[in-house]
């Protein structure tokens, strides 16, 4: 049977689409030297496989860039959510509310505090300069007599504060646009005036269109492919088109985005005014780099979704995620789950701490959920239940392939779990798998040759006026049930770190009995006397833990327990986080078997 | 049993002519049949630089980077090895006998032969070539 000489339009190698060329025109009577490398047909043949392969790839590059979840250019991933009425997220300035003590001077009832008004300060190696971007105005009584203090609370913006200028010429289209020169800017401090006239900027999630009309004063930001913004003005019908000649200004902060969070000093610097100063501080918050590409193409589908509307728990998140830069993860749930219908729940893990200052769930609450809430629904935010794994490896090493030193590989390892905090756990219902960290280690280096990883929990509670913050936790996970596990030599399963009752100056801790009992007991010179046998609960097979009667002095008491698998499961509204501080890992040489026999074990905390 | 006569016989290789040249005749792109096929390969070879065909990086003989080498013995020993070898490499159809190169100081070029065997056609053929400096 003749073999098949039709030509495949598969292939995009370039080797491959020689050879289809090669095999297609063999059966051709005019020429017979194409496969010979010398040859001139075999020129032409590169020729053309190299042509294809070109045009193979280019289309190939061209079908990826033009949908949004195999798009690797910004410009592009940035144009597709665009059709999807989405805006990426610009860089945000951190944001830190300041109160002002303003004495009154002579002659004036009222003293306005301009915006623009500069506010410096310094965190580590860093100064940075924080403004106000809106006026702030204190009434005095005419009563009140000159010096006479009063406080005014602020929020002042971090950042360089820019100020272009556009002229409009008589060239100007329908939807000029007007570029802004820098990139880091944070949009929403964007103040724009036409001939004075304070322009309000038209986005998806404010008005859309609805209400612009041809004498709107309204204007339109597009991010630009160089990563800056563009200013877009109407065309008469949908906004006012500015005229040839008028000036446009356009004040922004170009921003140091998450470097200035957690500033916690100012310096007032405001020309004429000496004597103001600052009498209270809400530490620099949310400020956040320009929104990442992955970001984009996992929040414009959501964001479509939700039609700028708070509808489903799934509608919560994406709003929040979009309009709070300072969020690791982000879960809702509706009230109806935990038995208080008309509300829903917001649990959110910001980057870097465990929980949000109650400041910042008030602003959230304030100035992002009730813009976007259904009316009849309450929106309340909680703490996550965060969990921490404590990691303890036993890493064999065959010392034949080492090429660097034991302590590297401990060092690697150490590093490696904190890496897995942010990519592989850290997030709600994001489990943690011991197989997958084992896994992880081996493959730091070609020396490992096993890793025997085995994990704790630890929950930490807040001791605040004798009230703990929670009084009942649950590890989410089965218990390692031991019998009379207080009286055994190696511990109990759960055990708390010592703390200090109040008006003792001995130390104390929890530890269960086996019997589903927390004890408290005193530790004298490592001698243990039990307090209160029945001082909580504990049910090993869910992991819950209920504390009641003690009275601890203020501070954070940690509970460790270790659980019956060293899969852990995440579940509800708890977090897995992997406690670097508390995890460790010991390289053995595999040949040690000494070694191996004391550390290398599988339970025990 | 009639024996068939040569000029019936098909021709074994069949390559376009490079130089593209018209056949007054039929005009159409003219043709090389057989030796002159595998002549024109030679040359093809030899004058082939690496990095010139696309994702091929190795193919040709570089033999132009020697010429700017000194015009001694080391420098013409190396340009038979090269062309010993791309030959050996590339083209199947060809057994190398002998590479005589002369240096022909006064144009600043060298003349190179190649005298082989034609494998198929059991024949023995040579190709010349000059290389200068500047072509």
């Amino acid at each position: 049977m003749a073999s098949d000489t039709r030509p495949v339009i598969a292939n995009l190698d370039f080797n491959d689409i020689k050879k289809d060329i090669i095999r297609h025109f063999q059966s051709r009577s005019e020429f017979q030297d194409y496969n010979f490398e010398g040859s001139s047909l075999n020129l032409l043949v590169d020729i053309l496989a190299y042509n294809t392969h070109y045009n193979a790839l280019s289309a190939n590059f061209l079908v990826n860039e033009m949908f949004l979840d195999s798009a690797l250019l910004r410009k592009n991933v940035v144009s597709i959510a665009q059709a999807l009425n989405y805006t990426p997220r610009s860089a945000r300035a951190s944001k830190a509310k300041l109160t002002l003590s303003i004495p009154k001077l002579s002659g004036s009832n009222f003293y306005t505090l301009p915006a623009g008004s500069l506010f410096s300060s310094a965190s580590g190696n860093l100064s940075f300069n924080f403004y106000t971007i809106e006026d702030y105005t204190i009434q005095y009584d005419n009563i009140d007599p000159v010096g006479t203090t009063k406080t005014l609370e602020i929020d002042v913006y971090e950042g360089t504060e820019v100020t272009q200028r556009f002229i409009v010429s008589q060239a100007a289209n329908d939807f000029q646009r007007y570029e802004l020169l820098n990139q880091n800017i944070d949009t929403s401090t964007l103040v724009v005036t036409v001939n004075g006239l304070k322009y309000q900027l038209v986005s998806e999630e404010t008005q859309g269109i609805n209400d612009v009309t041809k004498d709107s004063g309204v204007y339109f930001v597009d991010e630009s492919r160089e990563l800056t913004y563009y200013l877009k003005f109407g065309n008469g019908v949908i906004g006012k088109k500015p005229s040839a000649g008028d000036e446009i200004l356009a004040t922004y902060l170009v921003t140091s985005g998450p470097e200035a969070n957690g500033v916690q000093t100012f310096t007032p610097n405001i020309t004429g005014r000496g004597d103001i100063t600052i009498s209270a501080t809400v530490t620099s918050n949310g400020g956040a780099n320009i929104e990442t590409i992955n970001e984009i193409k996992d929040n414009a589908p959501n964001y479509f979704q939700t039609q700028y509307r708070a509808v489903t728990a799934k509608d919560y998140e994406a709003i929040l995620k979009r309009n709070f830069a300072d969020i690791q993860a982000v879960h809702a749930y509706g009230g109806e789950e935990v038995g208080k219908p008309g509300k829903v729940f917001f649990s959110i893990k910001p980057k870097n701490r465990d929980k949000l200052t109650p400041q910042e769930k008030l602003a959230i609450s304030r100035d992002i959920l009730t813009k976007f809430n259904l009316v009849t629904i309450t929106p309340e935010i909680t703490d996550p239940d965060i969990i921490k794994v404590i990691v303890k490896t036993i890493i064999q090493y065959d010392p034949a392939k080492l090429t660097t030193t034991p302590e590297v590989l401990v060092a690697r390892a150490i590093a490696l779990f904190n890496t897995l905090n942010t990519t592989y756990v850290g997030d709600f219902l994001e489990s943690f798998r011991v197989s997958k960290i084992s896994q992880e280690i081996i493959n730091l280096d070609q020396a490992i040759v096993s890793a025997n990883t085995r994990t704790n929990l630890r929950i930490d509670v807040n001791a605040l006026n004798q009230v703990l913050d929670k009084p009942s936790f649950t590890f989410g996970n089965r218990l390692h049930e031991v019998i009379y596990a207080g009286e055994a030599s190696f511990g109990a399963v759960c055990e708390s770190t010592e703390f200090q009752r109040v008006g003792r100056q001995t130390f104390s801790k929890f530890r269960d009995d086996g019997r589903g009992n927390m004890q408290l007991v005193d530790v004298i010179q490592g001698e243990v006397t039990i307090v209160n046998p029945e001082a909580g609960t504990i049910d090993y097979a869910t992991g819950d833990v209920a504390i009641s009667d003690f009275d601890p002095a203020d501070g954070d008491i940690g509970f460790i327990a270790y659980p019956e698998s060293f899969d852990i499961n995440a579940s509800g509204n708890s977090i897995l986080q992997i406690s670097v501080g508390d995890s460790s890992a010991r390289a053995i040489d595999k040949n040690d078997l000494i070694s191996l026999n004391s550390f290398n074990v599988s339970r025990g905390k | 049993m009639a024996v068939q006569p040569n000029f019936q016989r098909k021709n074994v290789y069949k390559d376009f002519d490079l130089s593209l040249t018209r056949n007054p005749l039929t005009n159409d792109i003219g043709t090389k049949t057989d030796a002159a096929a595998i002549n024109q390969s030679v040359k093809n070879i030899i004058l082939t630089n690496f990095y010139e065909r696309p994702f091929q990086p190795n193919f040709g003989s570089n033999i132009s980077g020697l010429l700017f080498e000194p015009a001694d013995a080391i420098t013409i020993a190396d340009m038979r090895q090269v062309i010993y070898t791309c030959l050996a490499n590339y083209e199947p159809r060809v057994q190398v006998k002998a590479v005589v190169i002369r240096d022909l100081i006064e144009q600043n070029s060298y003349h190179i032969e190649i005298q082989y065997d034609l494998k198929d056609v059991e024949k023995e053929d040579s190709t010349s070539l000059v290389l200068e400096r500047l072509r």
